[in-house]
């Protein structure tokens, strides 16, 4: 259900929309789409059936006709002839060689490269990755002739080495990687750098133990297509001894000719291996294959040639919902996104922000609009102190008066009612989903004190409205504001309490240098997984404890007296618990 | 940064700058020995083929052969003549469209029957997206068996429900249509699932506010899920069309570009110049043919996605997904 505006919740609305969702469940159009869909994946596994029944008949029965899917008795003859011919042993032994050889290669030297183009400043950078980039638009099909010319002279023919080298060339990888690491804020390696370590220690010790969710899509997606590759392990071996699963079942067919029983034995035993890696970890093949192989387009070229790199975090390679970690760099606002954006590190177009008095430019507002400030979403699933989520979004305040552009009236205007409630910029609580208190390093620390008296003056508070709640439910806080801030100061708050949000601007207005420490990090929000249900996630959190990075006008003098305004950004990394500084010290 | 510094400069302060400057240099020297394997193997086996095709195509070169001579442009003057190879290159603009529209239109509309509120959806996940992983081998052997006369099994249907049988693999006006079936089987599952995570980033509340307002279903679908999935669907066809064009494996296992050569894709016909026919030179040059070819796709379906984002980006006829988060 949702969220409706205290101060404009009707109770028709919501009557309505509780009649709707009561029986939603088992609707005529949910049993039609329930049925068709079905139909339709009925059909996708006839083929596999089909094989699998053929599989089992005995031989003399797979070619009788009117078609039948069960012969008279069921045999394994076919998959116990298939597994002692022997080849698909080999067949097996020389798949799992050159596509773990494939993927570990691919993983190690693509990551290198990618955290060298993100991290190292170095002479050259620009043009290797807008080489690298551009290769990605090169199929791989036309280079079938010279590739095997070349390996030709290079007595590769025919050779484990051959069929596995032209194979870890993936412009993917690099790509892949690189916005993984251009997602996370730089800080992270500050002290590690201040201690001395170089960039191989840091690659290695800091980089790689976060990319794991790159390196796992990178990893699944180059493993699966490697051991599916057909078209070059079959150019470039002739001898039998080497070949792949795919190439191997290729001359099933001639072999065994008309024996369809040992036909589909054998390829549904060659498809086996993948088929059960893929029930068993089906969400991460899907995740693994569809998060990569969608990247394969021009974007990174294009990135490499524009501004060596930190643009565009609207599209990040960060695996969703993985609970502690930076997910999601800061979403430019949506002027900026998709253009060039200037960079700090090489090339020097523009000075660093001034981190003035120890603030970023986010807390001294600079190039932040009066109406605009920064807003935390919690999700399900974050973690206590951990830095997570959708990012930090510079919100504007008013967000209705953007929305609600002249449009057709009906589900848009809903759609504007329904942001409203998301987006709530004048509420003035907050409730901490569940906020007993946030340790921070070994202290352990309350919610700030006095946290209650903010509730008062709420002229808008979102409230949830469930099935069985009055139609005219009033916006009021369960037990009373006081009551409720104080249990969230004890324990969770119930995943069915309303929300409140506590107001914010003395978080930035009062004393931006006691809020940096004393406060944002108390607001921090510390939950359990789960803690927060779906309707909850809409809670606000008016500190930026999360990855953060600001956009804002910069007026700088060069050395050579021209001065100049630009955009410049700035990232933050703020992370409880860590032996980070988390603040920039000035 | 480089601020000019004073004329007085302690000999500390020196020190540091040099520190410094010693620290970036050596940064910079693990940058390039970082990048440098990678970049290795990319040159050996992308870049430097590129250059060898572009090489070669100028050459009367046998594969094996010690000897090549010079011919300049006239493999490209010879290919330009080949009727063979503009009806292989036929075959895979025409296979390229008959494959995208319904390995889209269908991805898209089963992904939007899975998400609509069904139980189990990893059943559905698991019949759209299991083929997926199957090596093309495999496929081909299955659905050379389903596509058999008289005991196949979709032949076997066909004549139980009183059709006529169809040739399927015989027939030069069905082949292809065999080859896309196998194809929309085979492949469905990878655009299928980037629906799924699409639609899965479409906020709750937005079908909720519809709902109080009374939308149906249907209008939620057509005035919600498609406008947002306009990006989605982009990106889906642009990758399509890409993997589409350079279509050799399936073709090849399944049909050897038969009957009568009536199937032949321009990636099998580079093949057989090269591997059958010996012509490297030759083969090098239709290589190079289709690798421009297939650029110059690109090229211009990137630019039209960019004007289409652009256009998006000035008058969004819906808010976009990011906007609504």
């Amino acid at each position: 259900m949702s969220v409706v505006a205290g101060t404009r919740s009707s109770g028709r609305t919501t009557t309505r929309t509780r009649r709707r969702t009561g029986n939603s469940r088992w609707t005529p159009g949910t049993i039609a789409a329930l049925v068709v869909a079905l139909l339709f994946a009925f059909v996708w596994l006839l083929p596999l059936a089909w094989a699998l029944a053929t599989a089992l008949k005995p031989d003399a029965e797979t070619t009788v006709t009117p078609v039948s899917w069960f012969g008279t008795t069921v045999t394994l003859d076919a998959f116990s002839s298939g597994f002692s011919s022997g080849d698909i042993w080999k067949w097996y032994f020389n798949s799992a060689l050159v596509s773990t050889v494939v993927t570990l290669l691919t993983v190690f030297l693509g990551s290198m490269a990618a955290f060298a183009f993100s991290r190292v400043s170095f002479r050259g950078r620009e043009i290797l990755y807008f080489l690298i980039g551009a290769g990605l638009i090169v199929p791989f099909q036309a280079l079938i002739v010279p590739l095997f010319e070349e390996l030709q002279t290079f007595g590769m023919v025919d050779t484990y080495w051959g069929m596995i080298l032209p194979q870890v060339v993936a412009p993917i990888a690099v790509l892949v990687f690189k916005r993984f690491f251009d997602g996370i804020p730089k800080e992270l390696e500050e002290s590690a750098r201040l201690d001395g370590a170089g960039a191989w220690r840091i690659y290695w010790q800091i980089w790689m133990p976060l990319a794991k969710p790159a390196t796992a899509a990178v990893a699944i997606f180059t493993f699966v297509t490697s051991w599916n590759n057909f078209l070059w392990p079959f150019i470039i071996t002739s001898a039998g001894s080497l070949q792949t699963i795919p190439v191997g079942l290729a001359t099933v067919q001639s072999f065994y000719g008309a024996q369809y029983a040992q036909v589909m034995a054998l390829s549904l035993v060659g498809a086996l291996p993948l088929f059960i890696a893929f029930v068993l970890f089906q969400r991460q093949i899907v995740e693994g294959i569809s998060s990569t192989g969608s990247k394969a387009d021009l974007r990174g070229a294009r990135d490499g040639l524009v501004h060596g790199g930190a643009g565009r975090f609207d599209h990040l390679a960060v695996a969703w919902r993985q609970p502690g970690r930076v997910e999601r760099a800061q979403r430019t606002r949506r002027r900026e996104r998709r253009r060039p954006v200037p960079r700090g590190e090489r090339g020097q177009r523009e000075a660093p922000v001034d981190p003035g008095g120890g603030l970023d430019a986010a807390q001294r507002r600079e190039g932040v609009g009066a109406e605009e400030r920064p807003v935390a979403w919690i999700e399900e699933g974050d973690l206590a102190g951990g830095v997570s989520g959708g990012g930090v979004d510079l919100e504007r305040a008013d967000p209705v008066a953007v929305r609600e552009r002249p449009r057709r009236p009906g589900a848009r205007a809903r759609v504007a009612a329904a942001q409203l409630g998301v987006r709530l910029s004048r509420v003035h609580h907050l409730v901490l989903g569940e906020q007993p208190g946030v340790a921070r390093g070994d202290e352990h620390r309350g919610v700030r004190q006095g946290g209650g008296q903010r509730v008062e003056g709420a002229d808008v508070v979102a409230v949830r409205v469930r099935e069985r709640d009055p139609d005219d439910r009033r916006a009021q806080l369960r037990g009373g504001g006081e009551d409720l801030l104080v249990r969230a100061r004890e324990h969770r708050v119930d995943q069915r309490e309303p929300v409140v949000f506590p107001h914010e601007v003395r978080v930035h207005e009062a004393q931006p240098g006691q809020a940096l420490d004393g406060h944002c990090s108390n607001w921090s929000v510390r939950q359990s997984r789960g803690s927060l249900s779906s309707r909850q996630r809409l809670s606000l959190v008016p500190c930026r404890m999360r990855s953060l990075e600001t956009w804002s006008n910069v007026t700088s003098t060069t050395s050579s007296g021209r001065s100049s305004t630009h955009s410049s950004s700035r990232s933050l990394f703020h992370r409880l618990g860590s032996p980070l500084p988390r603040w920039p010290v000035s | 940064m480089a601020t000019a510094q004073p004329a007085s400069v302690s000999a500390g302060a020196r020190a540091r700058t040099r520190d410094a400057r010693r620290r970036r240099e050596k940064r910079a020297r693990a940058g390039w020995a970082m990048v440098s394997p990678f970049f290795l193997v990319y040159l050996l086996f992308l870049l430097w083929p590129v250059v060898g095709a572009l090489w070669s195509s100028l050459f009367d070169e046998s594969l094996g052969a010690a000897s090549t001579t010079w011919r300049g442009l006239g493999n490209y003057g010879e290919l330009l003549g080949d009727n063979d190879f503009w009806t292989a290159m036929w075959h895979t603009l025409l296979f390229t469209l008959l494959s995208t529209p319904p390995l889209v239109l269908l991805a898209l509309g089963l992904a939007i029957l899975v998400t609509r509120a069904l139980p189990a959806q990893w059943l559905f996940r698991l019949a759209f997206f299991a083929p997926y992983v199957l090596p093309v081998s495999v496929v081909v052997l299955l659905f050379n068996w389903m596509f058999q006369p008289g005991f196949g099994l979709i032949n076997g249907y066909l004549t139980k429900l009183g059709m006529a049988e169809v040739n399927w693999l015989g027939d030069e006006g069905t082949a292809m249509i065999a080859v896309v079936l196998l194809t929309v089987w085979w492949t469905l599952g990878f655009n299928f699932v980037l629906y799924i995570a699409a639609l899965q980033d479409i906020s709750k509340e937005l079908y909720e506010a519809a709902a109080m307002d009374g939308a149906t279903a249907w209008q939620q679908v057509r005035s919600i899920t498609i406008p947002l999935l306009v990006p989605t669907t982009v990106l889906v066809i642009v990758l399509q069309v890409i993997a589409s064009l350079k279509v050799f494996d399936q073709i090849y296992l399944l049909l050897q570009g038969g009957p009568n050569f009536s199937t032949r894709p321009a990636v099998q016909y580079v093949f057989e110049s090269a591997f059958t026919q010996y012509r490297v030179g030759y083969a090098s040059a239709l290589s190079i043919v289709f690798f421009v070819a297939i650029v110059l796709v690109s090229l211009l379906m990137f630019a039209a996605v960019r004007r289409i984002q652009r256009s998006q980006g000035t008058a969004a006829p819906v808010a976009t997904a990011e906007e609504i988060r």
